[in-house]
């Protein structure tokens, strides 16, 4: 009985079985469908590289892409802050260092291709008369101004019965100088060129940028590491990526609401042979002497993001007075090349600054290129320098395949006059020196591009800064943290060690075996793994809660990363 | 270990010691040894003398990391007998605005000079003058990126809180880039003619001291900005008549620290020899956490107007020495005029003082005149509400009136 029943079973499914495939055997439309299915060249998905470094590859550039879907300014530069609750360990690159031999290393570390110009020489009588006017009227106030500023801060100096160290005093006497020029130039020249109207002018603006570049060769503890991993063994020697911050503070700087006019073409600045050629650096930073330290990824360019701000800079004024502590052992010309590269790591810096304002970042290309103009001085000594910003990526294996290149061009010091004399009077004013100076100043910015054009990485005419969104909540967290970030406030637990003493007696030799094991390398835990949204949420009181004071969701305040 | 027999029993050293102590303290018994060796004519020596010899000690000049402080007092190059009282930037007088007038014979008129208010009620701007100085106001007061660490803050009801640190834009920052930011607004409509005969110079100060009434007062104060300019300031015209406030049972010097180490210097920041050097403006900051009353109140209204009469006073009097020379102390041939205006970013105070006397004794007829109004605010709120940045309360008048004293000559 019970077999008969199994085998009756068995030959309905199989009847059925049968009949299914007869019947789609036999309709025409599913035969339709499958021909659509077809082409004549076949197109097969793309097969994966499936080994461990090309996945890791992948899943960065997803994380690239994610970056580059936010939609709103402050969210990227969170989103990039996420995987490190503790920050990235960044080399500090900053504008009161420059070290011996930094040049190779800053080319490196913003791709840029350096070109110095011949100090100014007088140039053919046709174009000297558009400006001679100008020029002359000029020379009279500045000269005056810097009679004036001497003056007065020698002055100033006379009342203190312990005057300020060298670089302290420089650094003063620079900047008053510096705002008086400014002024007078600003006077001189706004009747004439209508941009200047329009300018806003920074003091002593914050100027901060961090990226990534790629090339370093791996430490130590890197190559040890992956060599006793079977899968990594291959791999152990390949470059790595590092984070780098730059810091920085100059006297002045001036914005535009438009961009200035590039002075290389796409053509010139796609160049693979010549990105090829710049100088890397491989060793670490610190065997230059740069250090290193924890913080967060900071882009500022001066000012918060804002909805009609200037976002172009225009000029800035770096200050030199750290060359007076270098020794004199670097000799002249290391001397000038310190100023180049701190003329190419400053306007890097603030340029990027810049695109992270419009949404690009060290993850995400430039889809057009920026500009700004540079001016290092001591109030006597100057240099001026031109910078074109074409690409941002030296990340990973951009660093070898990225055919674009960063462009700086710039001339060494040349003074603005020989000696301010015992009278108090200029003595051999350079009119070179002034001329090149104006000629910043004149350059308009006149690149005016669309609103698309400008962010097109952010999410739309309605949707830029974390301001635009309607969630009030969302907007105030966005703010908040955008800015906690910024501020560098040190964290209220010291970061995560292993104490010398841990090291011996309970990592190397396991001495302390009944001892409850509660600190993190006993338990497994790698806190530097730990990501920016793994705290404690904020309580929200019973009395404050939305839903009424039993709602058991509204507990916690809702956080918004990205 | 507590003195117990258990130590006793045990710690033989311990014992020893105490034994050592007690024996220690005994005093020799008077044997008459000493008077026979004297009658034989030996001196006798106490052990102290021939062991411990008595070795003298030079100090040696050892060069520290700083200049060795100098002694407070009577041996102090700037010592003097007569105390004088002093009066720095972080004090102001607890009389308020009638102490200062006191103090530096000063009679009160509260408008401004006539051709001042001429300027104010005239002045026309257009919508975008209007707009780019609630940009100033923005970019100083919330968009400036500068991030420190701010002074606490404390409520007044729970003052043991510990509240978190703030982290912002400091108050002399934004004290700072707002007068800049508006002096360029200023310069841009006033054109070269005018800025050419104006210059600006940060941190200056002021050094000036003055006799009253048989009292010494050392003035030593800063000015934030110093608007100086090619020609000075016309006096103003017309005769002002006033009386002086009583004060009693107060002082006039009251409140300020008497010392004896004080110099009697006369600084004015810009020689004198030079193009530029009259007085014109000076724009001062005023910082709560910085300034305050010696007994630590806060400072009220009428005190930060006599802080600024009395930063006008200095720099006009410094100016009035430096021409005149150091022992002057009569009535001027020629006033001299300045302008002071005293800012914490969001209230203005403006003031236009003129010099005519450097004799302070109330027996003089002479007034210094002390023209001002009512501080005014140049916004109510200015900060991110709902993480949207918010300006609430905009009044242009204090950007007129600084636009007035700009063009004034």
């Amino acid at each position: 009985m019970l077999t008969l029943r199994r085998g009756e079973q068995l030959r309905a499914r199989l009847n059925a079985a049968c009949r299914r495939y007869l019947s789609v055997k036999a309709e025409p439309k599913a035969v339709v469908v499958a021909d659509a299915e077809y082409t004549a060249e076949p197109e097969y998905p793309i097969i994966r590289d499936l080994s461990y470094k090309s996945r890791k590859q992948h899943t960065a550039s997803e994380w690239h892409e994610q970056i580059r879907q936010l939609p709103t300014v402050e969210e990227k530069m969170i989103k990039v802050n996420m995987p490190r609750y503790y920050g990235y360990k960044v080399v500090d690159l900053n504008d009161t260092k420059v070290p011996y031999n930094a040049l190779p290393l800053t080319q490196h570390y913003t791709r840029t291709v350096l070109e110095e110009l011949p100090t100014h020489q007088d140039k053919p009588d046709g174009t000297k008369d558009s400006l001679e006017a100008t020029l002359q009227m000029a020379r009279a106030d500045i000269i005056e101004a810097l009679e004036y500023a001497h003056d007065v801060y020698k002055h100033q100096l006379s009342l203190l019965e312990t005057p300020p160290d060298a670089v302290t005093r420089e650094q003063q006497l620079t900047q008053i100088i510096v705002e008086l020029v400014n002024r007078s130039a600003l006077q001189v020249l706004s009747a004439d060129y209508a941009h200047l109207n329009e300018v806003e002018i920074d003091y002593n603006p914050r100027h901060e940028a961090f990226w990534v570049v790629g090339g370093v060769d791996p430490p130590k503890n890197v190559v040890k590491s992956k060599e006793g991993r079977k899968w990594q063994k291959e791999d152990a020697h390949d470059s790595v990526d590092r984070p780098v911050q730059y810091t920085g503070e100059p006297y002045l700087a001036l914005r535009h609401r438009h961009q200035l006019p590039t002075w290389k073409s796409p053509e010139e600045s796609e160049n693979l042979t010549l990105a090829q050629q710049l100088p890397r650096f491989k060793l670490d930073a610190r065997s230059l002497g740069y250090s290193v330290k924890y913080q967060h990824a900071v882009n500022v360019p001066g000012y918060w993001p804002s909805a009609n701000a200037p976002n172009f800079g225009m000029l800035s004024f770096q200050s030199r007075a750290h060359l007076q502590l270098r020794p004199t052992a670097c000799g002249e010309r290391d001397n000038v090349e310190a100023l180049h590269a701190l003329a190419i790591q400053s306007s890097y810096a603030w340029l990027l600054a810049q695109a992270n304002y419009h949404g690009f970042n060290t993850f995400n290309e430039l889809t057009y290129p920026l500009n700004t103009q540079t001016v290092i001085t001591n109030g006597r000594e100057w240099s001026f320098y031109e910078y074109q910003l074409n690409t941002l990526l030296i990340n990973g294996q951009h660093v070898d395949t990225n055919a674009r290149v960063n462009f700086c061009r710039g001339t060494a010091p040349q003074p603005l006059y020989a000696e301010i004399s015992s009278e108090g009077k200029c003595v051999d004013f350079n009119d070179n020196t002034l001329r090149q100076l104006l000629e910043l100043y004149i350059r308009a910015p006149s690149i005016q591009r669309t609103a698309d054009e400008l962010l097109p990485y952010v999410g739309g005419a309605t949707l830029r800064r974390a301001a635009d969104y309607e969630n009030v909540e969302q907007r105030e967290f966005l703010e908040r943290t955008f800015k906690h970030l910024a501020s560098k406030r040190p964290r209220h637990l010291e970061l995560p060690e292993i104490y010398m003493w841990e090291k011996l007696y309970k990592i190397d030799n396991k001495t302390r075996p009944m001892e409850a094991r509660r600190r993190y390398f006993e338990r497994d835990i790698n806190p530097w793994r730990r990501t920016l949204d793994q705290h404690d949420k904020e309580y929200v009181s019973k009395a404050e809660r939305p839903g009424g004071r039993k709602n058991r969701e509204g507990r916690y305040k809702k956080t918004y990363y990205p | 270990m507590r003195l117990t027999n258990k130590l006793c029993a045990q710690h033989i050293g311990w014992h020893f010691k105490k034994h050592w102590q007690v024996q220690g303290r005994r005093v020799p018994r008077e044997t008459g040894a000493a008077a026979e060796l004297l009658k034989m004519g030996i001196r006798v020596k106490t052990p102290d003398e021939l062991l411990n010899k008595k070795q003298e000690f030079h100090p040696v000049d050892i060069v520290g990391i700083a200049p060795k402080a100098i002694a407070e007092d009577q041996t102090h190059p700037n010592w003097h007998k007569i105390a004088c009282h002093l009066f720095r930037d972080n004090n102001v007088l607890v009389g308020g605005l009638p102490q200062a007038q006191v103090l530096t014979n000063t009679i009160e008129i509260n408008t401004f000079p006539q051709q001042i208010e001429d300027a104010v009620s005239n002045s026309q701007y257009s919508k975008a003058v209007d707009r780019n100085v609630q940009n100033a106001i923005f970019s100083s007061h919330l968009l400036d990126a500068q991030q420190v660490k701010l002074p606490k803050v404390k409520l007044i009801e729970r003052p043991a809180f510990n509240l978190p640190r703030l982290y912002g834009i400091s108050h002399e920052r934004r004290n700072r880039l707002v007068i800049n930011k508006l002096l360029l607004e200023i310069e841009k409509l006033a054109g070269r003619s005018v800025t050419a005969r104006r210059k600006l110079m940060d941190n200056v100060t002021f050094q000036t001291s003055v006799s009253k009434d048989n009292d010494l007062v050392a003035i030593t104060l800063s000015g934030d900005k110093l608007i100086s300019s090619s020609r000075a300031l016309d006096p103003v015209k017309g005769k002002f008549n006033g009386e002086l406030p009583d004060l009693y049972p107060m002082k006039c010097v009251v409140s300020m620290k008497k010392q004896h180490i004080y110099t009697e210097n006369n600084f004015y920041p810009i020689r004198s020899e030079i193009n530029c050097s009259h007085p014109h403006t000076i724009v001062s900051f005023f910082d709560k956490t910085i300034v305050g009353n010696i007994h630590g109140s806060d400072v009220t209204k009428t005190q930060l107007y006599g802080r600024t009469l009395l930063k006008a006073f200095v720099a006009a009097a410094a100016r009035a020495k430096q021409i005149n020379g150091v022992t002057s102390c009569t009535d001027l041939q020629k006033p001299i005029v300045v302008q002071c205006v005293q800012t914490d970013g969001r209230e203005f105070h403006f003031g236009v003082f003129q010099l005519n006397t450097l004799n302070l004794n109330s027996s003089n007829t002479t007034k210094n005149y002390w023209f001002h109004r009512d501080s005014i605010e140049l916004f109510n709120d200015c900060s991110y509400k709902c993480g949207r940045p918010h300006l609430d309360g905009y009044n242009a008048e204090p950007f007129r009136i600084l636009n007035a004293f700009y063009h004034s000559s």
